[in-house]
C-alpha cells in the first residue's frame, strides 16, 4: 500500500469537525447580510449583485482569511505539540508531502465555505423574493477565490509554522485580508498572496476577474503558493527538529 | 562486523556547547544494544541524528547500510520504527487513530494496526481518546506506533518510562525477544544500568556526548576486577603474612591468584595455625564499572 | 494581586503586546482613512472619528479581546497546569486573576487607541476638540463592550480546549459585530460585539436628503450598559460553574 500523508491528514481531522467552522462563518455572513440587505432596499437596488456584496464584503476583507489562518493553525498545532514533530519526520514521508497534504487539507476545507457561501447566497435570495437566480458569473466567482485561496493557505501555513502560538497566525490573517483589500482597491491585488481571494469574490464590484487577467491571476496564486511552500519545506527539512516536551 | 548502524566522529554542537563529541557507535546486526547514560549524556539528540532529525555538525552516521543525509533519511526511515523522548500522539484521537496516521504516513497494510495494539496490549481502548490515556498506556502506544509494520531497525529511547513494574518487564521481555522472533535489531537508551543489563548483548556508555565504552555485555562483564576474601581464625596476622589489606567487617583481601597458588596458601596459614573460616570469591559489579567510567552514579 | 501578577508571568514571550499593537494599528489606520475623507478642519471631523471607532472596534477590538481571552486561558491549557493550580488557588480567584488580566491588556488597547485618534483628529486639525467627559464615556463604552466580549470568548475557551473553538467564535462575533451596528436596535442587543456601539453617545442622522450627516450625542443608554453588564455576569458565572463541577 502506498504511504498517504494525506490520508494520515484526514484521520486527524476526526473528532475534530473544524471545517464546521467553514460552514458556521458564511451562516453568520448571510444572516446578517440578508437581513440588512432586506433593510436597506430603499438604496440597494442592483439586486443579486447588492445581496452578494452583503454576504461576501466583510468576510471575504477579513474573516475568511482569518478562518483560513485558523485552521492552519490548527493543523500545524497539532505537530507543534509534545513531540509529533519527532513521528512525522521520522517516518518515510518528506517534508514537501506533509505539508503540501495539509495545504490540500486547508484548501478542501476553505472549498466547503466557499461551496456553502454559493449555497446561501441563493437561498437567501430567492428567500429576500430576488427574482429568478443568480448568474454563471457567481460559481466562477467562487471558484477562482477556491483558486486564489491557496496562496493564502501557502502562506498562513508557513506563518505557523514559524510562529508556534495560535492566535498570532490569526491576527497575520486578518491583517493580512485587510491589506489585500486595499491592495486590490490600488489595482495591486496580484502582488499580494491575500488578495488574491479578495479580487476573486468581487465584492466590492471593482470587477472581477476577467479573461485577460486571468492568466495573471492563475501565475500569482501559483507561485505565491509555490514560493511558500518551498520556504515551509526547506524550513522544516532543513532544521532541526524542535519539540515542546 | 555486520552493522546496523555505525557512526564515525559523530558531533553536535549548539552554540559553543557540545552535546555529542566524535561519537562512533556500531550496533551489531540483529543485536539489541543498549545505550547506557546519565541524563543529558547525549543519548537522544544522538537517536535523533540517526533518524535525521537533527542535523550533525561533522561525521557521518550509516543506517541499514546508507549514510543519512537530508535526502536519504526518508528512504532509510521507512525501514526504521522509532520512539524518541515522549510518545507522539494526537490526543484527540483514539488509540487505533493515530496508528492510522502513523500507518498512512508509512503505507502499511491495516492488519498491521491490530497486530501492534495486541503486542502492547492497547486493544482494548475503542473510543477512548488518547487525551484520557496514563502516561503508560501512551507509552505502550508510542512503541506500538514504533513496532507497526516489522521495521528492521528499532530506536526506543527510554521506553519504559512511566510503566509500572509488571508493564517495564513485559516490555523488556517483547524488547528481548525481537531479534530472535522478528530479527529486528534494537537499539535501546535508558539510564537504568540493571535495565540495560537485563535486555542487552551489546553496550554502549556514553558521558557528557563521548563514549566512553562500547562492547559486547560479556566483555564488560569481564572488565571486572576479581579477588579474593577470607576470614580467618586470626585475620590481623593472616594479613601480615599475606601482605595483604584488612578489608571492613573482618575479611581479608587479596588478589585474585590461580588455584595452585590458593592452594599453597591456604596450605600456609594453616601451618601457622590460623583456621580458615570463610573463602569467597569477588568481583566488580557493572554499577561500579559504570561509576568508573562516567564519574556518575548509574541510575539518577 | 500576587494572582494577577501571575498571569502576567504566564504570557510572557506569548506575543500579546504585538497583537495588540497590529491590531489598534489596524484600526487607527482605518480611522485614519476616515479622517482623510472628511478633511483638514473638518467641522465634523471629531465627531465622525468617535462615531466610527467603536464601529471598527466592533470588529477589531472584539477580535483582538477573543485572541486575548482565548490566550490567557489557554496558556494553562497548553502547559497541563489546572491541577496544580488549582491545587494552590481557588476556582474564583484564579478565573478572576485571569479577566483581571485580559482586561488590562484591553484597557491598554482601548488607550493607545485613544491616543491614536487624539493624534490623527489633532493632525488634521478638526474643529472642536470634544470634551474629557466625552472621551471618558468613549473608553468606558469600548471597555465595558470588551468585557462582554473576553467573557463570553474566555468561557468558551476554558470549555473547549482547542483555541480553535474560541478564535472561531471571536471571529464569527467580530463579523457580526460588524453588521450589528446596520441591525434594528432589538436584535444588536442580542449581539454581543454590538455593544461597541450600543454603548456609545454619538448619534448619526444621515441627513435624509441633504447628505450631510448630523451628528448628536444621546445621553448614556443605562438600559444597554446594564445589558452588557448581565451578559459579561451571566458569561462570568457560567465559567465558573462549569469549571469548578468538571474534574480535571
Amino acid at each position: 500500500m502506498r504511504a498517504s500523508a494525506l490520508r494520515a491528514e484526514l484521520v486527524k481531522l476526526h473528532r475534530a469537525p473544524i471545517w464546521a467552522a467553514f460552514v458556521l462563518l458564511p451562516v453568520v455572513a448571510a444572516a446578517i447580510g440578508t437581513f440588512n440587505y432586506m433593510g436597506n432596499l430603499a438604496i440597494l437596488q442592483s439586486g443579486w449583485f447588492d445581496l452578494w456584496t452583503q454576504h461576501t464584503l466583510f468576510s471575504g476583507m477579513i474573516f475568511l482569511h482569518a478562518l483560513i489562518g485558523a485552521s492552519c493553525s490548527w493543523l500545524m498545532g497539532l505537530e507543534h505539540r509534545g513531540t509529533n514533530w519527532n513521528q512525522l519526520m521520522a517516518s518515510p514521508t518528506g517534508a514537501l508531502r506533509i505539508l503540501a497534504s495539509k495545504l490540500l487539507v486547508a484548501w478542501l476545507m476553505l472549498g466547503v465555505g466557499l461551496a456553502v457561501t454559493g449555497v446561501l447566497f441563493v437561498g437567501c435570495g430567492r428567500f429576500a423574493g430576488l427574482p429568478g437566480l443568480p448568474g454563471f458569473g457567481y460559481v466562477l466567482w467562487l471558484v477562482l477565490a477556491w483558486v486564489g485561496g491557496l496562496a493564502s493557505i501557502a502562506c498562513q501555513l508557513l506563518v505557523s509554522l514559524l510562529i508556534r502560538n495560535f492566535a498570532a497566525p490569526v491576527g497575520i490573517a486578518a491583517i493580512g485580508g485587510l491589506v489585500g483589500f486595499f491592495a486590490h482597491a490600488y489595482d495591486m491585488g496580484l502582488a499580494w498572496p491575500y488578495a488574491l481571494l479578495v479580487m476573486a469574490l468581487n465584492s466590492n464590484g471593482n470587477g472581477a476577474v476577467g479573461a485577460g487577467q486571468l492568466m495573471a491571476f492563475l501565475a500569482s496564486t501559483v507561485a505565491f503558493a509555490g514560493a511558500f511552500m518551498m520556504i515551509a519545506t526547506l524550513v522544516v527539512a532543513g532544521t532541526d527538529v524542535r519539540t515542546s516536551s | 562486523m555486520d552493522c546496523c548502524i555505525q557512526t564515525r566522529g559523530l558531533t553536535k554542537t549548539y552554540g559553543k556547547a557540545a552535546v555529542v563529541q566524535s561519537l562512533d557507535l556500531a550496533v551489531p546486526r540483529g543485536s539489541v544494544y543498549g545505550f547506557l547514560g546519565p541524563n543529558g549524556a547525549g543519548k537522544t539528540t544522538t537517536m535523533k541524528m540517526l533518524l535525521g532529525l537533527v542535523h550533525p555538525s561533522a561525521g557521518t552516521a550509516t543506517v541499514l547500510g546508507r549514510q543519512v543525509t537530508p535526502r536519504s533519511h526518508v528512504q532509510i526511515n521507512a525501514r526504521v520504527g522509532s520512539l524518541i523522548e515522549s510518545p507522539s500522539c494526537y490526543p484527540h484521537l483514539t488509540a487505533r487513530e493515530n496508528l492510522e496516521v502513523v500507518r498512512s504516513l508509512r503505507g502499511l497494510p491495516a492488519s498491521s494496526i491490530d497486530e501492534a495494539l495486541a503486542v502492547v496490549r492497547l486493544g482494548h481502548t475503542g473510543g477512548k481518546p488518547v487525551r484520557a490515556f496514563s502516561l503508560g498506556m501512551r507509552q505502550r502506544l508510542g512503541l506500538a506506533a514504533a513496532l507497526l509494520g516489522d521495521p528492521e531497525l528499532l530506536l526506543l529511547d527510554e521506553p519504559t518510562n512511566g510503566l509500572d513494574p509488571a508493564g517495564i518487564q513485559e516490555i523488556r521481555e517483547l524488547i528481548r525477544s525481537l531479534p530472535t522472533e522478528r530479527g529486528c535489531t534494537v537499539l535501546v537508551s535508558s539510564h537504568l544500568l540493571s535495565e540495560v543489563e537485563q535486555m542487552s548483548d551489546y553496550v554502549g556508555i556514553i558521558n557528557h556526548g563521548r563514549m566512553a565504552w562500547q562492547g559486547p555485555l560479556g566483555e564488560l562483564h569481564a572488565r571486572a576486577r576479581r579477588w579474593l576474601e577470607l576470614r580467618t581464625t586470626d585475620n590481623e596476622r593472616a594479613a601480615r603474612l599475606l601482605g595483604a589489606s584488612c578489608a571492613d567487617g573482618g575479611w581479608v583481601r587479596v588478589r585474585m591468584r590461580d588455584d595452585e597458588s590458593v592452594a599453597r596458601m591456604t596450605m600456609g596459614l594453616a601451618r601457622e595455625g590460623i583456621g580458615i573460616v570463610r573463602l569467597e570469591e569477588r568481583h566488580e559489579d557493572l554499577e561500579d564499572i559504570f561509576i568508573a567510567l562516567t564519574g556518575t552514579e548509574a541510575s539518577l | 494581586m500576587r494572582c494577577l501578577g501571575l498571569e502576567f508571568a504566564k504570557l510572557r514571550r506569548k506575543h500579546v503586546t504585538l497583537v495588540v499593537l497590529a491590531i489598534v494599528a489596524a484600526t487607527l489606520a482605518w480611522l485614519y482613512a476616515d479622517a482623510h475623507g472628511e478633511g483638514a478642519g473638518s467641522a465634523v471631523g471629531w465627531h465622525s472619528l468617535f462615531f466610527a471607532a467603536p464601529i471598527m472596534n466592533s470588529v477589531f477590538l472584539s477580535l483582538l479581546s477573543s485572541v486575548v481571552a482565548s490566550r490567557v486561558v489557554d496558556v494553562d491549557h497548553e502547559a497541563d497546569a489546572w491541577k496544580q493550580l488549582l491545587c494552590l488557588q481557588g476556582t474564583g480567584s484564579l478565573l478572576l486573576a485571569k479577566l483581571a488580566c485580559a482586561m488590562l491588556v484591553i484597557g491598554l488597547a482601548v488607550a493607545l487607541e485613544l491616543v491614536g485618534i487624539f493624534s490623527i483628529g489633532s493632525a488634521w486639525k478638526f474643529f472642536d476638540q470634544p470634551a474629557l467627559r466625552s472621551w471618558g464615556v468613549l473608553a468606558l463604552s469600548q471597555v465595558a463592550a470588551s468585557l462582554c466580549m473576553v467573557s463570553i470568548v474566555g468561557a468558551v475557551a476554558l470549555v473547549w480546549e482547542s483555541q480553535f473553538v474560541a478564535i472561531t467564535c471571536g471571529l464569527a462575533l467580530s463579523l457580526a459585530g460588524l453588521f450589528s451596528s446596520f441591525l434594528p436596535t432589538a436584535l444588536q442587543r442580542l449581539v454581543p460585539s454590538g455593544y461597541y456601539t450600543l454603548l456609545t453617545t454619538m448619534r448619526v442622522d444621515w441627513g435624509s436628503g441633504s447628505g450631510v450627516p448630523l451628528f448628536s450625542e444621546a445621553t448614556l443608554p443605562v438600559l444597554d450598559y446594564a445589558l452588557a453588564s448581565a451578559f459579561s455576569i451571566a458569561a462570568c458565572l457560567f465559567a465558573y460553574v462549569t469549571f469548578s463541577r468538571r474534574e480535571i
